[in-house]
């Protein structure tokens, strides 16, 4: 079979066994094709230690596994956006109606709650507070020692060394209230939601405040 | 492929679920702490008489009234509230009502369980609290202590001795009683007997008592009402109002003190705060400081004693005294003497039958219509006196003096300033110095002695008698105005002035320079009038 230089790509690409042992004759007397042909085989040989694929054998039984699964979640059921696809054939204005509605019944279910768990359905002469109601006072009192603290920060110096009857008056009073702020506490300790004890607190620690803001008023 | 967004409406159910959630949890966790036991307590018992019902509580309201049998009925409401309504339950059992009976009474107490062996727990222990409905024989003796809860007591007639504590102490129509309190108001109406009230930092208020009264309180306000026996009250900062009450003693500190209506005498001690007594059928001692004293409608005497602040009042039966500082006073009707001694202060009194003596400093003496004289003395002040029923004497320096109308004699001593004085019915005898001199129409002799000051004087108008004039002064004119008719033994000397006469003179030896001696009419009365350095007029007394 005679083969010439210009027969060499046609060979690379598809040549049959007798083409190629006719371009290995050509080749022993042509030096152009000679490095071609070299350098094609060359790259053959990188491309074949390139190559690594094996076929896993259960390949094609998972495909086939997921084809059926697939077939049968068309019938049963679809995906989220496809199962509320629904809804977006609705008019919009039915879904601003359902909306509404669904807001409305939310607030009423929230009042409901509301109510039930608060002070509104509680006996007003309960002498007990109800968790809710305790943790306002309870929130209350945690206020005013925070306001009084300030406050006695302020008056700290009048009332440690006091320079008129009035200011060790005042001294006096706030003495006997911490030690009623004391005994409250300690007894409140023991009977969180005892109201009168609650409300005896709170009533003491305004009572406290107002004092140091005479204090204060006085000190002006 | 990108999934499709959210409806409306889908946003709408995801909203709701989650508000549900959040709402749902808190209300839940606060119903798990809140179930509450209820457990009522009753029991009968009969009380003797003279017996006395005794009881110990704490934590809850105690109503007693008294009935119209001898039973005592005991009714009770436990509570107790924990997490689980089976703990509530279990510790509203666990609070006994231990009542027992002897010689002496009926006796209640409530026990509570040992808090510390409830349960060991994380987080609040139960609460609980015991309310009492008691109906005892209205003459029952009551002996009660309550803490942390409030104490009513109706109609329980009996002695009474009631303690309490953070709480209020209410007590109607009862008989002797003893109430103590702290932290708490105490309110009692309608006691047959004495009635003793102890308070701290709590406001009593009484009224209606029959007996007699006696109060102490510190940090908080007191008021009384229609008392018939006598009244003690011991405050401290706060008001204290009486009204309608007997005799009455009050002392305070840091409040006002405000007494109506009383039938016997008052007597108020209070320190800075001020003084209102109004309408008392006794006499009134009023010591302050710092605060005004008013006071009106006092029958008896008054004493007022203050400081460092004014004092106001009439009308007065008898004699009023008033000392205080740095405060104006001002008095008016007053049916007895008056004494004012002051410094730093104004006086001004008005209508007072007895006699008026007024003593300052720095500051301005006025006086009206005073019955029998006054003795007026201040500095650095302006002394006006007016209708004055008697003798009388002012004495000032750096302020003017001016007297009208005295229906006695007349003492005026003031130095570096004017003196002025008319209608003078008595001797008046006036000394002063830098100042001018004038007296018109007076009664009596006449002596001036002056200093650098003119003198202006007449005598009066409706004398047909003489009496005697002597008047001296330097660097400024003397002025005379004499009746015609009236006789007079003339002696003039002036040195660098001349001497005139409206009046004829009778006189002998030598004339001119100086000085001149004589007779005016037929004599009779001195009239001397020496001069340096200005001039001497003698001038008709025009009627």
């Amino acid at each position: 079979m005679q083969i010439t230089c210009r027969d060499r790509k046609q060979i690379f690409l598809d040549g049959s066994a007798e083409e190629w042992t006719g371009l290995e004759l050509h080749v022993a007397s042509c030096a152009e094709c000679a490095e071609e042909v070299r350098a094609w085989k060359a790259l053959s040989a990188a491309a074949e230690e390139l190559r690594d694929y094996q076929e896993s054998p259960a390949l094609w039984p998972r495909i086939e596994t997921a084809l059926v699964q697939q077939a049968e979640n068309s019938v049963i059921g679809k995906s989220r956006p496809e199962r509320l696809a629904f809804w977006r054939s609705v008019p919009m204005v039915w879904q601003t109606v359902m909306a509404g509605t669904l807001v409305l019944l939310m607030a009423v279910t929230a009042g409901y709650l509301y109510l039930q768990s608060g002070p509104g359905k509680g006996d007003p002469n309960n002498p007990l507070l109800k968790d809710r109601k305790l943790a306002e006072v309870e929130r209350s009192e945690r206020d005013y020692v925070k306001a009084i603290d300030k406050l006695a920060a302020e008056a700290k110096p009048e009332l440690e060394m006091p320079t008129s009857p009035l200011m060790a008056s005042y001294q006096e009073k706030l003495i006997m209230l911490d030690s009623a702020i004391d005994e409250l506490r300690a007894e409140a300790g023991q009977n969180p939601s005892n109201a009168h004890l609650r409300y005896q607190l709170l009533a003491i620690y305004q009572e406290k405040k107002m004092t140091l803001q005479d204090v204060l008023e006085t000190k002006r | 492929m990108k999934p499709a967004p959210f409806s409306v409406l889908e946003k709408s159910i995801a909203v709701f679920t989650l508000t549900l959630a959040l709402l749902a949890v808190p209300a839940l966790a606060a119903n798990a702490a809140q179930d509450t036991a209820t457990r009522s307590f009753e029991k009968t018992l009969t009380l003797g008489a003279n017996q006395t019902f005794a009881m110990e509580h704490k934590f809850g309201e105690v109503r007693i009234h008294g009935e119209n049998s001898r039973e005592v009925k005991i009714s009770a409401t436990i509570r107790v509230q924990a997490t689980t309504q089976a703990e509530a339950e279990h510790n509203a059992d666990q609070i006994k009502i231990e009542v027992s009976q002897d010689a002496e009474g009926i006796k209640v107490r409530t026990a509570y369980p040992d808090q510390h062996t409830w349960y060991i727990r994380v987080g609040k222990g139960p609460s609980y609290s015991v309310n009492y409905d008691i109906a005892v024989p209205s003459d029952a003796k009551l002996w009660l202590r309550n803490n942390f809860g409030n104490v009513e007591v109706r109609s329980v007639r009996g002695w009474a001795d009631i303690e309490n504590g953070h709480g209020k102490l209410e007590l109607r129509d009862s008989g002797a009683a003893k109430l103590t309190n702290s932290f708490g108001e105490v309110e009692a109406n309608g006691s047959d007997g004495n009635l003793t009230v102890v308070n701290n930092n709590g406001a009593v208020t009484v009224s209606t008592v029959r007996g007699t009264l006696d109060v102490k309180d510190r940090f908080a306000a007191i008021t009384v009402s229609n008392v018939q026996g006598a009244v003690s009250i011991s405050g401290g900062n706060g008001a204290v109002e009486i009204t309608d009450a007997g005799a009455s003693t009050v002392s305070n500190s840091f409040g006002s003190v405000n007494a109506r209506n009383l039938h016997g005498d008052l007597t108020v001690n209070n320190n800075n705060g001020a003084i209102d007594a109004d309408t008392v059928s006794g006499s009134a001692t009023l010591n302050g400081s710092f605060g005004t004293i008013t006071f009106a409608n006092v029958t008896g005497h008054v004493r007022c004693t203050s400081s460092n602040g004014k004092v106001k009042g009439g009308p007065a039966g008898e004699d009023v005294y008033v000392k205080t500082t740095f405060g104006e006073v001002s008095l008016e009707q007053v049916g007895g003497s008056i004494e004012v001694e002051d410094s730093n202060g104004e006086i001004n009194v008005k209508k007072v039958k007895g006699h008026a003596k007024l003593n300052t400093s720095f500051g301005a003496i006025e006086a009206a219509v005073i019955g029998k004289g006054v003795r007026a003395i201040t500095g650095n002040g302006r002394i006006s006196l007016s209708d004055i029923g008697g003798d009388t004497f002012a004495k000032n320096s750096f302020g003017g003096v001016i007297v009208q109308r005295v229906s006695g004699a007349l003492t005026l001593e003031n130095s570096n300033g004017p003196v002025t004085a008319n209608s003078v019915s008595g001797d008046t005898t006036a000394k002063t110095s830098f100042g001018p001199v004038t007296l018109d129409d007076i009664g009596g002799s006449i002596s001036v002695d002056d200093q650098n000051g003119a003198v202006v004087l007449s005598a009066a108008r409706q004398s047909s008698t003489c009496k005697n004039i002597t008047v001296k002064t330097s660097f400024s004119p003397i002025q005379v105005r004499l009746p015609e008719s009236a006789g007079y033994n003339l002696s003039a000397r002036t040195s660098f002035g001349r001497i005139n006469s409206e009046l004829s003179i009778t006189t002998n030896g030598p004339l001119g320079g100086d000085s001149i001696n004589g007779k005016i009419g037929n004599g009779g009365c001195t009239l001397s009038l020496t001069n340096s350095n200005g001039n001497i007029d003698i001038l008709k007394l025009s009627k």
